[in-house]
């Protein structure tokens, strides 16, 4: 199902209508559900101590894991994961005891005893967990089921402070947080409930690789390799170098920044496939250059070809590669020649340009390089080579220019990129005709909230949004973090209204998350300004614009979308200034 | 948005999980037939309305999901059955294939978000 598009139409209204009355329908179910809750539980917990008093009544047992059944099956589909989860263990318990594997005079009433303690702390922190999700905006307008519970991430660390303040904070950014203080639990936890990710710290009481060598055995039990991270004040080449024979799939060191943190979970756990590499080709000889394309394209990137070597300097801005794959001599420029070019452009002076080329003579291959080519590559040349030489290259310019480009703290855009990329987009528009709108976001009140609960409240907010940001949007939408608490967003192939309706509706959802802290509870808003193209026509006109409809919405009392019209002249009709209610 | 057709019956004693499924499959463009047990299903399958495909839970009241899916196969070998279950064992999937099952799913959270796709492959005739 495709996610949420914000409603913005695509071939009649009537599937928004179609959609919203499934929703209901969902809603209205999950509704029931969570309503006939505290019944089950009550039931769960009355059977239980009836068994208490007489451990042999089977029929007893055989009714409690019924019910224990039924709620382990239900409760995921609700996003009550984690009391689905307390379910099942309890239930495989006593399954046991009926099977007779374990006799219930045993050990194993004690952890059937326990299983359904944790199963009240399941319940108890369900209510919250279910309306904290509430909150954060369940409610996706055109998807067909329910958002389903964040993956499940299990953190091992002894450090009790950490544990608890990281698992916080983990759950912030939507995971749900399995905390583990100790190695003995975690290896029949991960048998029973695998998680999405395990974050491991190194050195542990039994030793000080003890967290890479359970993270071993967790592996080769496993049906499928489980993402894992690292955690250490150890920066030693020996842990290191345990952490890379255990498998693990990143290391970081403490303290922890909680951005990386969250970005390799991300990355660990995202289960779409990752944005293709661009590659530009450049070759006179348009029969090998399309082979080539066609051959980087079977593994999946996306190749554009260039012929006229003059034509370079568009196709850079436009494309945006992240390689150029090189013939060394064309009709009316060669390749040194091309390479010192767009190595003189400032955004460029890093890309990897590889030469593919039938020059032999070693002195002339160690020229290329030293005017900055990364390799040379000599035809003919097989497939897979030249996906290797150009996979592994593109990769390490994807990293290099992600931390160049991005905000440290929320992941996006910083300032620069973005208006760049609202510069590509006007670029795009005029040349494709198309449309599309700026909208510049505004954290109402944010000095009051930093001064109020700290400035590490204050990021966490600024991450909360961002976050509801990236999960509205569409890939295409750029989203950019453009001052301290200020984001800017660029909707493509939008027109205002279809901007308004997503934005306001990611407005309503942002007003309704509870923000914790140490100092209590609270809510924030956000005042947001729309400009469109091609109403307006040149980015700086498109900034004032924006600017000029935020400044209006905080006039107005703040938590508004608006949208700035053309001033009316002779031609046009439209109203100064487009405000529409709540 | 509607991209399968066909009628599916769905089979489980939990009333909210067979709602759930069935409009999320409708919502898929099915037509859903719900029965809480298996004598409930047999018989609405005796109805001959063309059921395309069966999705039942396993541990049920009275004939659980296993006795269903081989009274299923018995009546018409080419309806496929899907099994479901909370389990998520080796047990639990070799138990499901034994009685004849086209396939098993978890009850986890990601099933609503599956179940879509597990069904149309069924019925495309994708083995699990």
């Amino acid at each position: 199902m495709n996610s949420a598009t914000g409603g913005r139409p695509t071939a009649g209204d009537n599937s928004g209508v179609a959609a919203a009355g499934h929703r209901q329908r969902l809603l209205a179910v999950r509704e029931k559900y969570l309503h006939t809750l505290p019944d089950t539980i009550t039931r769960i917990e009355e059977c239980w101590s009836r068994l208490l008093e007489d451990r042999s009544d089977r029929d007893g047992v055989g009714m409690l894991h019924g019910m224990l059944h039924t709620l382990a099956g239900s409760a995921p589909s609700f996003g009550l994961a984690e009391l689905g989860d307390a379910a099942r263990g309890c239930e495989i318990l006593l399954r046991r005891i009926l099977d007779g594997v374990e006799s219930p005079a045993g050990e194993v009433w004690e952890r059937v005893g326990d299983a359904i303690d944790g199963l009240r702390g399941a319940y108890a922190s369900s209510e919250l967990e279910e309306r904290a999700r509430l909150r954060f905006g369940e409610e996706v307008p055109d998807s067909a089921a329910p958002r389903p519970a964040g993956k499940l991430v299990y953190l091992v660390e002894d450090d009790l402070n950490l544990l608890r303040n990281l698992s916080v904070q983990i759950e912030c950014f939507g995971y749900r947080v399995r905390g583990f203080a100790g190695l003995a639990e975690v290896r029949r936890s991960v048998a029973e409930s695998p998680p999405s990710a395990i974050i491991m710290d190194l050195v542990f009481p039994e030793g000080n690789i003890a967290g890479a060598e359970t993270i071993v055995e967790i592996q080769r039990d496993a049906e499928r390799h489980i993402p894992a991270i690292f955690i250490s004040q150890r920066d030693d080449f020996t842990a290191r170098l345990n952490a890379v024979r255990a498998g693990g799939d990143a290391y970081l060191t403490k303290p922890l920044h909680i951005s990386r943190l969250i970005d390799k979970l991300d990355q660990l756990t995202m289960d779409r496939e990752a944005d293709p590499y661009r590659i530009l080709i450049i070759d006179d000889d348009p029969e090998l250059s399309n082979y080539y394309a066609l051959i980087l394209e079977q593994y999946g990137m996306v190749a554009r070809v260039v012929n006229n070597p003059l034509k370079i300097i568009e196709h850079m801005v436009e494309f945006n590669p992240e390689l150029i794959l090189m013939d060394m001599y064309m009709d009316g420029c060669d390749g040194y020649e091309l390479a010192s070019i767009i190595r003189q452009m400032e955004a460029y002076v890093s890309i990897p340009i590889v030469y593919l080329s039938s020059e032999t003579r070693k002195d002339l291959q160690l020229r290329a390089l030293r005017i900055g080519a990364d390799e040379f590559l000599t035809k003919p040349i097989r497939p897979e080579h030249l996906y290797s030489s150009v996979v592994i290259r593109a990769e390490r310019m994807r990293i290099v220019r992600s931390f160049m480009e991005q905000d440290s703290l929320t992941g996006l855009l910083n300032h620069t990129r973005t208006k760049e990329q609202l510069d590509l987009a006007v670029l795009r528009a005029r040349r494709g005709g198309g449309c599309f709108s700026f909208a510049m976001i505004d954290i109402d009140g944010f000095k009051s909230v930093n001064d109020t609960y700290g400035h590490l409240t204050g990021d966490r907010v600024i991450v909360i949004l961002s976050r509801l940001l990236q999960q509205r949007l569409r890939k295409s939408d750029i989203i950019g973090r453009y001052g301290g608490e200020e984001f800017a967003v660029v909707l493509i192939d939008t027109n205002a209204e279809q901007a308004f309706r997503v934005l306001d509706e990611i407005r309503r959802t942002f007003e309704q998350v509870r923000h914790e802290s140490d100092s209590g509870d609270f809510c924030v808003t956000f005042s947001c300004g729309i400009a469109s193209f091609p109403c307006f026509h040149d980015p700086v006109t498109i900034t004032r614009e924006a600017d000029k409809a935020l400044y209006e919405a905080k006039r107005l009392g703040r938590n508004r979308v608006v949208i700035r019209a053309p001033e009316p002249d002779g031609q046009s009709e439209r109203m100064r200034w487009l405000t529409i209610a709540e | 948005m509607s991209k399968g057709s066909g009628r599916i019956l769905v089979v489980d004693d939990d009333p909210f999980v067979g709602e759930m499924l069935a409009i999320v499959l409708e919502g898929e463009g099915y037509e859903v037939t719900a029965a809480c047990g298996g004598r409930e299903a047999l018989e609405a399958l005796g109805q001959g309305t063309g059921t395309a495909l069966v999705l039942t839970d396993m541990l049920m009241p009275g004939m659980d999901g296993l006795e269903l899916t081989r009274e299923i196969r018995k009546l018409d070998g080419r309806v496929p059955v899907l099994v479901l279950s909370a389990r998520n064992d080796e047990e639990f999937r070799q138990l499901a294939a034994e009685s004849g099952a086209r396939g098993c799913l978890v009850k986890d959270e990601e099933l609503m978000e599956r179940i879509g796709t597990v069904v149309a492959e069924t019925l495309r005739g994708v083995s699990n």
